[in-house]
């Protein structure tokens, strides 16, 4: 995943489509990606970048917060999570977030994430 | 959870009260069920300044669900500019925080005793001081709100000083150009000592079945993004219209004295100020077009200004409507108006309507304060919105609205005032175009185009699209009044649709074939709510909301004396393609008996009682 931040129009249209797809909910707090106003008409797109080099999944003390290497993709095993919170300040870019005591970051909806499908100015890329 | 939430200013209390089914079947929401609590709440001896007028806040059923464009909020109150119906909507982000946080509409009662802000957070409502906001304009409201809750998405709507101080056509601003702009909501709102609404939910709208919801979506965006329509949007947002106008000849000049200006107008297409002032785009929530754009001034007496916007009708308005050729200076009215709180069409048409009157000599600079009001001049432009605020020189007349100001001003100054129904037109000229000339004669806010206007005309469209489209052939001659009464009552019905569901207009069928429209409107409805609803359902409810507007007007004394056009529109187009174009008398009341028709209403234009039992609506709701 990339992000061009000065495309973003902070539309949320990018939320919507996360949090129905995940949660089965129009709840924008349950998102997998965050859009954050900087000024008027400005807007950070905080998404998770799949780096290779993942510092969540580096001091993850269950191991429920991996970077599976064959997918190259990142993976949280929920029974596993003891909910620390330690990814969250660990992730250089804020792309994982909390949610009623869940952890929740992006799956890339198995290889064709909504959220770019519907990003019209093209702020959120997948390549 | 689908509350209301029944705000008393006065006691500063909160009664909350979920959403009857049956309302919600009847009137969807947004403009829907605030045109029904309107119609309960006032009548006709309501003063609109007045504690027993109420201010209701309706975001649409869709506002705030994943789709294209679910952004919009109704305001709706009786108006202090026309004394009639006051409704005006907003897009930006307002409407769908509000859901967020458990409120879908809110109906403010009374008046407070003291300067209040309400802060609504997930199912709360708090009264909170405002003395610290009364002497900032709309854009420092907003800022102050966040920064003292100490958190930037935060979604506010607020008065600027027009409001406070009671201007009749005050709007109500959100961000740096969203506006409930016409019929004076900003006054309303003024009047209750509320300078602002603060919201902030990260609670969840409930859906009824999530994954068709994301199958409609991902369609109807295809479906979209594909349109001609939208990448024009995309481009140039609603200027796209100073091109078109201009070029075809309808373009509106000096107070509609002419239909285009004898000059070629070519510095206010809308390339050129994308090219020398657009910075980026920007947007309301889920649309991914993008309509709207910011801006900076680079040189010149405004150098550094920035600012949202402008939108066509303040372009129009100032420009053609004005005389004024100068994009700063529209920029800057623009910009000032947004900071006020004052409605652009208004502010531009009344400015339109006292340069005649100068020009005339039916007013001289004794009147204006010593304010020159020549045709074109910045200095008038600028001064006059100045006036107003400060309510000084004729600003002092202005501020009480054009009826007032008439009134005071005397010497058959009202009639060369455009409006219908109290409310005056907008800038461009569309007496060549039947159907939207009806749409403004019958609009039931007064003139407008939000309400009903067949866009779809200037297109010229085959008839077989248009029996597709909308179910019955449309002539595609714009100056025959064959037909027209079924394209403005299709419109508007579209409309009425759009403002309850809380869809942007510009994302449907009102500006282009390819947008949403019934169907898709069904099939939303549907996978978000649950609600079955076949398109001829959606007509009905459209009916519904659009004969209960009509109920509210006839009890304040609206029948068919009010709709009609101004005398203007009987005289003949005098330059360009179709000069020589006018509406007739005869054809043109026909036109009406028809539409009237259609509508169930009787030749006078009162709802017959057959119409109101099948409507469930009036006394035999």
């Amino acid at each position: 995943m990339e992000v061009e931040q000065e495309r973003c129009t902070g539309c949320h249209l990018c939320e919507t489509v996360c949090s129905l797809s995940h949660e089965g909910k129009m709840n924008l707090t349950v998102s997998r990606i965050q859009i954050d106003p900087l000024s008027e008409s400005r807007y950070h797109p905080r998404v998770c970048l799949q780096c290779q080099k993942c510092p969540p999944s580096e001091v993850c003390p269950t191991r429920a917060f991996q970077w599976d290497k064959e997918t190259r993709v990142v993976r949280i095993i929920e029974d596993e999570c003891d909910e620390c919170g330690l990814c969250i300040s660990e992730c250089p870019f804020s792309a994982v977030f909390e949610k009623g005591g869940r952890i929740l970051v992006c799956d890339i909806c198995a290889g064709k994430p909504r959220c770019v499908e519907v990003c019209e100015k093209r702020a959120i890329i997948f390549a | 959870m689908s509350r209301i939430a029944y705000v008393n200013l006065t006691s500063e209390t909160v009664d909350i009260r979920e959403i009857p089914m049956e309302l919600r079947r009847n009137f969807l929401g947004g403009r829907g069920i605030n045109t029904h609590l309107l119609y309960e709440m006032v009548g006709e001896k309501t003063d609109p300044l007045g504690p027993e007028n109420v201010l209701i806040l309706g975001a649409g059923l869709l506002t705030g669900v994943a789709g294209i464009s679910n952004s919009r909020i109704n305001f709706s109150a009786k108006s202090p500019e026309t004394g009639l119906l006051g409704d005006s909507a907003m897009g930006g982000f307002f409407g769908a925080e509000l859901r967020y946080t458990g409120f879908d509409h809110l109906v403010l009662q009374g008046k407070a005793e003291r300067p209040l802000y309400l802060w609504i957070h997930d199912g709360t409502i708090e009264f909170r001081d405002a003395s610290s906001l009364s002497q900032l304009d709309t854009f420092q409201i907003q800022t102050r709100i966040r920064k003292d809750h100490g958190d930037p998405k935060i979604q506010v709507v607020c008065i600027g000083p027009a409001g406070r101080e009671g201007v009749a056509f005050s709007c109500i601003i959100h961000g740096l150009s969203h506006a409930a702009g016409r019929t004076g909501m900003g006054a309303v709102m003024g009047s209750k000592n509320l300078w602002a609404i603060a919201a902030r939910g990260t609670g969840a709208i409930r859906i009824h079945d999530s994954e068709k919801l994301l199958r409609v979506v991902e369609k109807q965006y295809e479906q979209v993004t594909r349109t001609k329509g939208f990448l024009a949007s995309s481009i140039y947002g609603t200027m796209i219209r100073l091109n078109n106008t201009r070029t075809q000849g309808y373009e509106g000049g000096l107070n509609h004295q002419f239909n285009m200006m004898e000059y070629g107008g070519e510095e206010l297409d809308a390339e050129v100020f994308i090219e020398k002032y657009e910075t980026r785009k920007a947007t309301c929530f889920g649309c991914p077009t993008a309509c709207k754009h910011m801006f900076n001034v680079p040189s010149g007496v405004y150098q550094g200004m920035e600012c949202e916007g402008p939108e066509y009708y303040g372009c129009g308005g100032w420009g053609s409507q004005c005389g004024c050729s100068s994009w700063e200076t529209i920029l800057e009215a623009w910009n000032l108006c947004a900071k006020y709180g004052l409605d652009v069409g208004s502010m531009t048409a009344y400015t339109a309507w006292l340069m005649e009157l100068y020009e005339k000599g039916i007013i001289t600079e004794e009147d204006t304060g010593g304010l020159s009001l020549e045709w074109g001049s910045s200095e008038a432009i600028i001064g006059l919105i100045q006036q107003v605020v400060e309510k000084r020189g004729m600003g002092k007349l202005l501020a009480q609205g054009w009826i007032e100001a008439a009134k005071a001003i005397g010497r058959n100054s009202a009639s060369y005032m455009d409006h219908v129904k109290g409310l005056s037109i907008e800038c461009d000229d569309v007496r060549g175009h039947r159907a939207q000339t009806l749409g403004l004669a019958v609009a039931s806010r007064g003139a407008c185009h939000l309400r009903n206007r067949y866009t779809l005309e200037e297109f010229s469209l085959p008839e077989e699209a248009t029996e597709r489209l909308t179910g019955r052939p449309i002539p595609r001659d714009p100056a025959t009044y064959e037909g027209k009464e079924w394209a403005c009552y299709w419109t508007e019905c579209l409309c009425s649709l759009a403002d309850a569901l809380g869809v942007c207009k510009f994302m449907t069928k009102w500006l282009s074939v390819g947008l949403l429209g019934f169907e898709e409107f069904v099939e939303s409805i549907e996978a978000a709510t649950g609600l079955k609803l076949s398109p001829d359902e959606l007509l009905e409810i459209a009916e519904r909301i659009y004969t209960t507007e009509r109920l509210f007007l006839v009890r304040e004394g609206i029948s068919r004396k009010d709709d009609g056009v101004p005398q203007k529109f009987f005289r003949p187009w005098t330059h360009g393609p179709k000069a020589g174009t006018k509406i007739e008398a005869e054809p043109f009341e026909r036109l009406l008996d028809r539409y009237y028709d259609l509508h169930g209403w009787d030749l006078n234009g009162i709802p017959r009682d057959e119409t109101l039992k099948r409507l469930k609506i009036g006394e035999s709701g």
